[in-house]
């Protein structure tokens, strides 16, 4: 029995909706998983991601399905696509987490490794939203034990 | 600008900081005590110079590392298959006598100090038998990151950051 394509709908928080090949959808575990398990209804809710990000995970997992793409042509592809603002970058980040889609994931935190490896932990702190718990003199001594990265 | 700010699992902090080279790493031993307990995780080193085509044998230090007579007290050699003593290195702040192959030349190590738990700065005496240029007084290195191998192998610089 040959079964045609399957379509899922899947819903992002703010309430848009995707309708999307199960084929192309499947590349989210998170998915694959409801799918496999039979607990897909006719829509799947994804509360922790909204459209803005959907969109670009989909334009992602449409252009890695093409078929036929050269791996140059995906090189530049996925070049271009961690070229966002570091508030998508980590929105993808969360999103990618949530679907559990490992190979999004990974470039992802290779795009934020390679954007923040050269910063002070200053800047870190800045960027992260991090709260500094150290003690002056800790961190002194920390800094001290390691002086020669922050030459 | 955007201001909204995420805020990211330990998990996620950890896949981001394991792809961050050694000398980021060290620097980001200050940012939070959650990220210098991660950076300091011996099975996080480990992960992370299997990330960077790293040895498969590394060195690590015993000992605690909030006990202040806890560096260089031992050194193990550990493998991914079962770890085992090494070589001890009873107190690095003296000169050890320990001579490692380094290239083609033998080089000897004039100081060791601990990194982070796999990896060493060490102080390699310059010295280069048979090509004795007057310039070439033995003299020792700055501070150079390296990762220690066994046998024949030659001691692994980061040259990324040596530069």
């Amino acid at each position: 029995m040959s079964s045609s394509t399957k379509f899922l709908t899947l819903k992002t928080c703010d309430d848009k909706k995707f309708v999307l090949d199960e084929a192309i959808a499947v590349r989210s575990q998170t998915i694959k998983n409801m799918v496999e398990d039979d607990c897909v209804s006719n829509v799947i809710p994804l509360p922790n991601v909204n459209s803005k990000t959907m969109t670009k995970v989909i334009e992602y997992w449409k252009k890695h399905s093409e078929e036929g793409v050269s791996k140059d042509v995906l090189m530049d592809f996925d070049k271009a696509f961690v070229k966002v603002h570091h508030s998508i970058l980590h929105a993808l980040i969360l999103a990618a987490n949530f679907l559990n889609d490992k190979e999004i994931l990974d470039m992802m935190c290779q795009e934020v490794a390679d954007r923040i490896k050269g910063k002070t932990p200053e800047e870190i702190r800045k960027e992260f939203d991090i709260k500094n718990d150290f003690t002056p003199e800790e961190e002194e001594e920390i800094r001290k034990e390691n002086a020669w990265a922050f030459e | 600008m955007d201001d909204c700010v995420v805020y990211f699992t330990e998990d996620i902090v950890k896949e981001i900081v394991l792809r961050c080279p050694l000398k980021s790493l060290l620097r980001f031993k200050c940012v939070r005590k959650s990220w210098y307990a991660l950076i300091k995780n011996p099975k996080f080193v480990q992960q992370q110079l299997k990330n960077h085509s790293s040895p498969q044998l590394l060195i690590y230090t015993n000992g605690t590392p909030d006990d202040p007579d806890h560096e260089y007290s031992s050194i193990t050699l550990i493998s991914e298959e079962n770890p085992q003593t090494f070589k001890d290195i009873n107190h690095p702040r003296k000169p050890q006598k320990a001579a490692l192959s380094f290239g083609r030349k033998e080089k000897e190590i004039s100081s060791v100090r601990r990194l982070i738990d796999c990896r060493f700065l060490v102080k390699i005496n310059v010295t280069k038998p048979g090509n004795e240029n007057r310039r070439q007084t033995p003299r020792a290195t700055a501070w150079r990151p390296v990762w220690m191998q066994v046998g024949d192998v030659p001691l692994v610089e980061d040259e990324e950051i040596l530069q």
